[in-house]
């Protein structure tokens, strides 16, 4: 295991629940994206490497 | 897309078993139509003495051949007893046809007994078939006799139709009834279902922020502020989930007064605030005068219209909201968007109750806005072209400026 952070990606089309998810995550340590569609986490994923997503 | 059939308060229930004045009409209309006349009657009364004494023996026939398939066997569960029961019941059924004068009384009667085989829910073409074989086993009596009255066969046989045509109807009505429940109850569950998915999500927002505030090892003010706020939002939300619901069953009457349009337009657009990339344009004459109408709800059907608007612009575009009055007593609301545009099978049903061209959302909101437009005395329409707009036109009564507004309501 790597010393920083694992990335994590959050995608939910409801804002509040990928914020509440965020939240909660950060607190434990993660690092975490976050996205509301489809497209913007292929954006995302294009862009970064995340080691787990989570989807709805 | 979801669709339904109608809810509950607006189905018209039109399939009461007939009462037997309609009955006994549509009867008469039949023996016209077969051409049956009161020599028939004579003759079928004539025949009673020849026919009656095999009644026993067609009955028991009867039975034995129901015995012999499943499907028509099926419906008699009360074993031998009730087949006896039956078996007299069908004896009557036999005297009364070659006896009866064919009244009012005895469609009614005929009419019961087609009920009743639809009740115990025997598959009609086993009533048609059984009735052929009665008919064969009476016209084979009536046939070994040593002369043989055609004429009194002919009309034996035009009064066992008469009396399929009552039988088929009952089965159709009771077909049409029992659509009707399943219609109500595939309605029902549709409520459920769409109510159940729109109150998971706020509930489960909640859930997931008071897990954090409860087990965050780090919390600021502003997080804590934060979270707070939006599990209001949620509670907002669910409540506006329940108060369409219970808005759409049971509209209270509207309380009306005279309103000034863009006040009411003003608080609805606080409410419901549009996106930076969709441009709002207003379209008021400095003249108008003031609308007729229950501020709360006429804030609903606004609400719903520039809801509807702004998720048909998801992209950006332009809402254009304009009034005009249309003498004497109407005044035209329009609310052009240039969203998406709706599809014309659609654009016919999108009032409709529970139908909805969303992913999310129970469906209510345009029926509860024509509802609320239509018990203010006014109308709503939409038309619409794909991928260029879609335009929801409201005329609703306006108070008369010169005179006494309340004095209309």
């Amino acid at each position: 295991m790597s010393d920083s952070p694992a990335r994590i990606l959050v995608v939910d089309d409801e804002a509040d629940t990928c914020a509440n998810l965020r939240d909660i995550l950060e607190d434990l340590g993660f690092s975490v994206d976050t996205a509301c569609s489809g497209e913007a986490a292929l954006e995302l994923v294009q862009a970064h490497p995340y080691d787990v997503a989570l989807l709805d | 897309m979801r669709s339904a059939g109608c809810f509950i308060v607006t189905r018209e229930d039109t399939a009461a078993p007939m009462n037997n004045e309609q009955a006994f009409a549509r009867y008469t209309e039949l023996q016209q139509y077969i051409g049956w006349n009161s020599a028939d009657a004579d003759r079928v009364h004539g025949i009673a003495p020849i026919v009656r004494p095999h009644f026993g023996r067609l009955v028991d026939d009867f039975y034995e051949v129901i015995a012999c398939f499943a499907n028509a066997r099926r419906v008699i569960t009360g074993g031998p007893q009730q087949i006896d029961r039956l078996k007299s019941t069908l004896v009557r059924w036999l005297e009364e046809l070659v006896s009866s004068t064919y009244d009012e009384a005895y469609v009614a009667r005929r009419w019961q007994v087609g009920w009743r085989h639809v009740e115990i829910g025997l598959d009609q073409v086993y009533t048609n078939a059984a009735l052929s074989r009665l008919r064969d086993g009476l016209v084979a009596v009536l046939a070994a006799t040593g002369h043989p009255d055609a004429d009194a066969i002919r009309s034996l046989n035009k009064l066992l139709d008469l009396d399929l045509a009552i039988i088929e109807d009952a089965y159709q009505t009771e077909s049409r009834i029992r659509q009707q429940r399943v219609d109500r109850l595939a309605a029902i569950g549709q409520v459920a279902g769409g109510v159940a998915h729109e109150l998971r999500n706020p509930l489960n927002v909640v859930r997931t922020s008071i897990y954090f505030l409860t087990t965050a090892k780090k919390l600021s003010p502003e997080k804590l502020a934060e979270h707070l706020a939006r599990i209001e939002r949620q509670v907002m939300l669910s409540d506006n989930v329940i108060t369409a619901l219970t808005d759409f069953a049971r509209l209270p009457v509207p309380e009306l007064k005279p309103i000034v349009l863009w006040d009411c337009l003003r608080e609805t657009l606080d409410f419901n605030p549009l996106p930076p990339d969709v441009t709002f344009k207003l379209d008021l004459p400095p003249d108008l005068p003031p609308l007729l109408g229950d501020e709360r709800q006429l804030r609903i059907v606004f609400g719903n219209l520039i809801r509807n608007a702004r998720d048909a612009m998801a992209a950006g575009g332009t809402l254009t909201i304009g009034a005009y009055c249309a003498p004497p007593t109407t005044m035209v609301i329009t609310f052009v968007d240039t969203g998406t545009g709706i599809k014309p099978e659609d654009l016919d049903r999108i009032m409709e109750p529970l139908y909805s061209t969303k992913a999310r959302g129970l469906g209510l909101g345009l029926a509860i806005t024509r509802s609320i437009i239509e018990k203010h005395g006014g109308r709503l329409r939409a038309s619409s072209t794909v991928g260029v707009g879609t335009a929801f036109t409201v005329e609703l009564p306006t108070g008369d400026p010169a005179g006494d507004p309340l004095a209309r309501a």
